[in-house]
C-alpha cells in the first residue's frame, strides 16, 4: 500500500517581494519582517536606555535588526516555525536546573564587636564569686 | 521532578485524570508481522486507518515500550514444566540461562491513550464509541488494567532505568499522593538549556540509577509503499541492540478542519502566485501551483466521505538513553568522566536512529529535550509542535507500533534466537501443543542437505532426554548414533544398528505388539482381533513392497499373496516364512504363480537385511534389539540401502526395495517403545529420511496412524526430517509446527511454503536459498544454520539456531578430510548385482 504523506500542503511560505511594481532587491518572508520590526524596536530601545541617540545609532540598530533576524530566520524551517521557535525556547529557559549545592553554615567570631572594657569589669566581677575546687570529682 | 509540575492527578481505573483532560487507556496486543502476505498487511493498515478515523477530534497518545521478561522467570517456568529431570539437569539449566542472557526475551507493549471530550455525566455513550473503535480489525485493543496503567507509569516516570520488578497491589483509584510515589525516587534534570540529553536520576528497587535520556523527533518522511517497499516502519527500531521507548501523539482531523485547512493553503499559494506573477512579473516557485492542486485534491477525497480518506496531525518522538556507570565509591573525576561518556552515548544512539531510517525518514534530535522527555509520561501534554507531520491516517497506520517477532513459547528449553528484525530469544517446548493445545504435535524439518536437519533433530532430542522425555529415534544413516555418547545423558542412551540385529528384529508380525488390557479395559477382544488383522496386512504389505515392481502390480501375485497371508494366524509368533510356506502350497490356478513368487522370497530371505525380516528359523530372538530401560534409544541402519529422495518406487532395485521395507518395519518398532508406555508419559519419536517411508505400501498409513493417533493419544512428539516433503499430502492437517531450512529448489520451496502457510508470489520465495548463507571464500563452518520455524500458534519468524561444544563433537556431520576409522562393512556391491540377477530371473 502506498503510503503519502502532505506535509507540504499545510504550510506555505509566504514571501514579500516588495510593493506592486516594485522588487526589493532582496527576498525574505513576512515572519522575517516580523521579527525585524521587533528586534528593531528592541534595539532602539535598548539604544535608548544606553543614552545613545542620532543617525549613526539608528542605522546600526537597523543593521542590528537585520542580522538577528538573519539568525533567528536560520532556525524558522516548516519544521520548526516561529511560534513553535518561541515556545520552544520560553520551554529551554524555564526548564528546572539542579540548584547548586549551598555551602554549610559557616561563623566567624572574630567579625564579632565586642565592648571590651565592660566585659573585662563584669569577667573580674563573676570570676569573684566563683570558686574553683582544688580537685575535680568524677 | 516535584510534585507540583506532574499534570497527573489521579489514576482511576484504565483511565487517567489531569487538570485538563481525563484519558481512557488501552493496550493493543503484539502482532506477529514475518512473512505475512501484502493483502493481509494492506488490510491490517486499512483497519487501523479506519480505527482512528472514528475518533476524529481525539488527541490520541501512543506509547510503546517494552515489558522485560526476567530470564529467572523462564528458567523458573521450564523447570516446572520439566517434572523428571535427569540427574545434571540444574547445570543444564544455568548454562542455558547464561545463553539467554545474552539475548532479549521483553514483550513490545503498545498503549494507547484517548482523550474523553464529553463531561463527566455524559460519557458512557462516548466511552462505548471509543472502545468500539479501538477493538476493531487492526488495531484489537482491550481497556487497560490498572496495573498495567501502572507499569507504564513506573517505565515513563524512570525513563531508561530498569523496569521495576516488583511493584506494590494495584488499587482501582490512585489520587494525587499516591502518584507522587511515583516520582519522590526520581529526579530529572537537563543539564543546560538547549543541552542534548536530559539526565534522570531514579531509585528502583533500592538501587540509584543514573541515565541520560536523548529523544529524536521524526522529521520529514518520503512516500513510502509498506510492505511492497519496506516492513511496517516503525518495527525497524526492533532491530536495534538496545531498548527504546517511543511516544506518539495523533490527532484525526473533522472533515471540515481539513477543508479549511486546504482552503487556506489554496488561498495563501494563489496570492503568492499573483504576488509573483502579477505584481513582479516574476515566475512563480513551482511548488506553489504543486501545493494547490495537492490541497484541492484532499480537499476533493475528504469531502468524498470514504471514511478511509480521513487526514490527521501526527508527532513520533524516540527516546534512547545511556546508564552511567558508576563505581561505588569513585572520586568526583570519574564521575565527570562516566556522566560525559554516559551523555556521548545516547547522543550516539540517537545518530543510529537517525541512520537507520535514512533515507525514507529524518529524525531529528532538537531542543526541548526536557520536555519532549515529559512527553513520554501519561498526562504530559506534548512538547511542542515542530515536526508536525500531516498525512493521511494510513500513513500513520503504516507505522504498526505493536508489529514485532513472536514465535514460540516462554516454558521450553532455549533453541535459538530470531534473526530477522531483531533478536529475541526462542524457546519452543516439544509437548505444548499436545498438553495445552490439545491439538497433533508434528514437526516437519525439511531443507536441502547440509541445511542441518540432523543436527536440529539431534538438538531437539538432546534437550528433551535431559528433561527426562523417552526419546527414539529413527536414523537410517546413523548422524545421531552419537548422541548417545554426550557425557551427561550416556548412561541413559544406547545407539543400535538394526542392521546388526539378530534375525527376526524386523519380523512384521512380532512388531506389533499385544495390546494391554489396561489399555482397553471396554473392548480388549475387539482391540486384539484388530491387531492380528494389522499384523497380517503388515504383513502382506511388507512382502509385497519387497517384490519388483511389475511383479506386484500383477493381479496374479495379489491374490495368491492375500491367500498365503490368510493362512497363517496374525500371532506375534508367526513368521513371513510362514507365509513364503503357504504360497509354496498355493493351490489351483495360483500354484505355479504362488510357487514362483516363493522362490524369489526365499532368495530376498537369505541376503542380510532379508534376515531381519525373515527369520531363519522358529527360534528367532523373542528379545527386542536394546529391550532395556534407556531414556533415549538411537535406532541406525548403517549400510542400509535407500533410493535417492527423488527417484519413484518403481524405479528402486532389490537392495532399494529391502532397504525401504527395514525403514519402514523399524518405524513400526519405533512405535512399540510408546504404545509400551503410559499415554500421559512424554514421549518424542524421531524419523528421518521420511520419503522412503511414504513410498512404502503401507507407509503412508504409518505415517498417518502416527501424525493422528500417536501425537496427541500417546502424547508423543514426532520430527519428520528429510530432505523433500512431498509426501506431507495426506497429512498436513497433522502438522502442528514445521522447520525449513535451506532450499533451493523450486518445487521445494512451494512445499515449503505450502506446509508453513505462506502466501506464493510475495517474495518470500527468495528467504528460502538465503537461510545459513556464508560469505564468498569463507574458511571456516558457519557454526549455526537458519530455519524459517513455524510453531504452530501464529507465529512464523526466521530463526538461528546453534549447537553447543558437546552437540557440535557428535552431531556435526559436516565431513572434515580427517578419516578417524574405515566405516563399517557393507553389503558388497558385486554381491548385491549378483543376488539382484538371482531375484530378477
Amino acid at each position: 500500500m502506498r503510503l503519502t504523506n502532505d506535509d507540504d500542503t499545510s504550510t506555505v511560505d509566504n514571501k514579500f517581494l516588495g510593493p506592486a511594481g516594485y522588487t526589493l532587491p532582496w527576498e525574505a518572508r513576512f515572519v522575517s519582517y516580523a521579527i525585524w520590526a521587533g528586534l528593531f524596536v528592541l534595539a532602539i530601545w535598548f539604544e535608548r536606555m544606553a543614552g545613545f541617540r542620532g543617525f549613526f545609532p539608528s542605522v546600526f540598530a537597523i543593521i542590528a535588526a537585520v542580522g538577528g533576524t538573519m539568525w533567528i530566520g536560520s532556525f524558522i524551517t516548516f519544521e520548526v516555525p516561529m511560534r513553535t521557535l518561541a515556545a520552544v525556547f520560553w520551554h529551554e529557559v524555564t526548564a528546572p536546573r539542579q540548584r547548586p549545592v549551598e555551602p554549610p553554615a559557616t561563623f566567624t567570631p572574630a567579625t564579632v564587636k565586642i565592648d571590651a572594657p565592660r566585659l573585662r569589669d563584669r569577667a573580674r566581677q563573676v570570676a569573684r564569686w566563683i570558686v574553683t575546687p582544688a580537685y575535680v570529682e568524677d | 521532578m516535584s510534585k507540583t509540575d506532574l499534570s497527573l492527578q489521579r489514576i482511576d481505573g484504565p483511565a487517567t485524570v489531569t487538570k485538563d483532560e481525563d484519558r481512557l487507556w488501552f493496550v493493543v496486543p503484539p502482532l506477529h508481522g514475518a512473512f505475512r502476505s501484502v493483502a493481509a498487511i494492506d488490510e491490517f493498515i486499512k483497519g487501523a486507518g479506519l480505527g482512528w478515523s472514528k475518533l476524529v477530534g481525539h488527541d490520541i497518545k501512543i506509547r510503546v515500550t517494552s515489558h522485560p521478561y526476567p530470564t529467572e522467570k523462564w528458567a523458573r517456568a521450564l523447570d516446572a514444566n520439566t517434572p523428571n529431570p535427569l540427574p545434571g539437569w540444574g547445570e543444564f539449566l544455568k548454562a542455558e540461562q547464561r545463553k539467554v542472557m545474552r539475548l532479549t526475551l521483553a514483550d513490545k507493549v503498545v498503549y494507547v491513550g484517548v482523550d474523553l471530550l464529553a463531561p463527566a455525566r455524559k460519557r458512557a455513550t462516548e466511552i462505548r464509541e471509543i472502545s468500539d473503535a479501538m477493538a476493531g480489525y487492526g488495531l484489537g485493543a482491550r481497556p487497560v488494567t490498572s496495573s498495567e496503567l501502572e507499569w507504564l507509569l513506573h517505565r515513563s516516570v524512570a525513563l531508561g532505568a530498569p523496569a521495576p520488578l516488583t511493584l506494590p497491589p494495584p488499587m482501582e483509584e490512585w489520587d494525587t499522593g499516591d502518584v507522587a510515589s511515583f516520582t519522590d525516587r526520581v529526579q530529572w534534570v537537563p543539564p543546560e538549556p538547549y543541552g542534548r540529553t536530559t539526565r534522570i536520576t531514579a531509585d528502583v528497587n533500592d538501587r540509584l540509577y543514573v541515565q541520560h535520556v536523548c529523544v529524536v523527533t521524526l522529521g520529514r518522511i518520503g512516500n513510502i509503499a509498506v510492505p511492497e517497499q519496506m516492513g511496517p516502519w516503525m518495527q525497524r527500531l526492533d532491530r536495534l541492540p538496545w531498548p527504546t521507548e517511543v511516544s506518539m501523539t495523533l490527532r484525526p482531523l473533522p472533515m471540515d478542519e481539513v477543508v479549511k485547512r486546504m482552503r487556506g493553503t489554496r488561498d495563501r499559494a494563489e496570492a503568492q502566485l499573483d504576488h509573483y506573477e502579477n505584481d513582479h512579473k516574476q515566475t512563480a516557485p513551482k511548488e506553489l501551483r504543486r501545493k494547490i492542486k495537492r490541497a484541492l485534491h484532499i480537499q476533493d477525497r475528504v469531502q468524498e466521505g470514504d471514511q478511509l480518506e480521513r487526514w490527521g496531525d501526527w508527532w513520533v518522538r524516540v527516546a534512547v538513553f545511556a546508564r552511567v556507570d558508576l563505581e561505588p565509591g569513585c572520586s568526583d573525576d570519574d564521575r565527570r568522566r562516566a556522566e560525559a561518556e554516559a551523555e556521548e552515548t545516547a547522543v550516539e544512539r540517537a545518530a543510529a536512529v537517525t541512520t537507520m531510517f535514512a533515507p525514507q525518514f529524518t529524525f531529528e534530535r532538537g531542543a526541548d529535550q526536557y520536555r519532549s522527555a515529559r512527553e513520554f509520561i501519561p498526562g504530559e501534554p506534548l512538547a511542542n509542535e515542530a515536526h508536525r507531520r500531516f498525512s493521511r491516517l494510513t500513513t500513520f497506520a503504516g507505522a504498526i507500533p505493536q508489529m514485532t517477532s513472536m514465535v514460540g513459547d516462554r516454558i521450553g528449553p532455549h533453541l535459538g534466537e530470531t534473526c530477522g528484525e531483531s533478536q529475541r530469544a526462542v524457546c519452543w517446548d516439544t509437548h505444548r501443543a499436545m498438553e495445552i493445545g490439545e491439538g497433533a504435535g508434528t514437526t516437519v524439518i525439511g531443507g536441502k542437505p547440509g541445511a542441518g536437519k540432523s543436527v536440529l533433530v539431534g538438538k531437539i532430542t538432546h534437550q528433551a532426554t535431559r528433561r527426562g522425555i523417552r526419546c527414539v529415534l529413527l536414523d537410517p544413516v546413523d548422524r545421531l548414533g552419537g548422541l548417545a555418547r554426550i557425557e551427561a545423558i550416556a548412561p541413559y542412551s544406547e545407539s543400535v544398528n538394526l542392521m546388526h540385529a539378530q534375525p527376526g528384529a524386523l519380523n512384521p508380525y512380532w512388531l506389533l505388539s499385544e495390546p494391554l488390557e489396561t489399555h482397553h479395559p471396554d473392548n480388549y477382544t475387539d482391540v486384539v482381533e484388530m491387531t492380528r488383522a494389522e499384523r497380517s496386512i503388515l504383513a502382506y504389505d511388507t512382502i509385497l513392497g519387497l517384490l519388483p515392481a511389475k511383479l506386484a502390480a500383477d493381479k496374479a501375485t495379489e491374490r495368491a499373496l492375500e491367500a498365503a497371508v490368510g493362512k497363517v494366524p496374525g500371532l506375534r509368533t508367526s513368521s513371513p516364512l510362514d507365509v513364503v510356506e503357504a504360497l509354496e502350497h498355493s493351490e489351483g490356478s495360483l500354484a505355479e504363480h504362488g510357487a514362483d513368487v516363493a522362490s524369489r522370497l526365499r532368495r530376498i530371505a537369505v541376503m542380510p537385511q532379508g534376515r531381519l525380516i525373515f527369520p531363519r528359523s522358529r527360534d528367532w530372538a523373542a528379545e527386542r534389539p536394546g529391550d532395556v530401560e534407556k531414556i533415549l534409544r538411537i535406532y541406525t541402519m548403517r549400510g542400509n540401502t535407500l533410493p535417492p529422495a527423488s527417484m519413484k518406487p518403481e524405479g528402486w532395485n532389490m537392495s532399494q526395495r529391502l532397504g525401504v521395507a527395514a525403514l519402514a518395519l523399524a518405524s513400526y518398532l519405533t512405535m512399540q517403545h510408546v504404545v509400551s508406555r503410559d499415554p500421559h508419559e512424554r514421549k518424542l519419536i524421531g524419523i528421518d529420511e521420511v520419503h522412503a517411508i511414504a513410498g512404502f505400501p503401507a507407509g503412508m498409513s504409518l505415517l498417518t496412524q502416527l501424525t493422528r493417533e500417536f501425537t496427541r493419544h500417546w502424547n508423543v512428539r514426532i520430527l519428520l526430517s528429510d530432505q523433500v516433503i512431498d509426501w506431507i499430502t495426506g497429512i498436513e492437517e497433522f502438522i502442528d509446527c514445521s522447520f525449513i531450512g535451506t532450499t533451493t529448489s523450486e518445487q521445494g520451496i512451494k512445499d515449503a511454503m505450502r506446509i508453513q502457510g505462506i502466501e506464493p508470489g510475495a517474495g518470500f520465495e527468495k528467504v528460502y536459498p538465503l537461510l545459513s548463507s556464508r560469505a564468498r571464500g569463507a574458511s571456516e563452518q558457519l557454526g549455526y544454520r537458519e530455519w524459517v520455524f513455524n510453531d504452530g500458534e501464529g507465529g512464523i519468524e526466521k530463526i538461528r539456531v546453534r549447537w553447543s561444544p558437546e552437540e557440535a563433537a557428535v552431531l556435526n556431520t559436516t565431513a572434515t578430510g580427517r578419516v578417524a576409522s574405515p566405516p563399517p562393512p557393507s553389503v558388497p556391491a558385486d554381491e548385491i548385482d549378483e543376488l539382484e540377477e538371482l531375484v530378477s530371473a
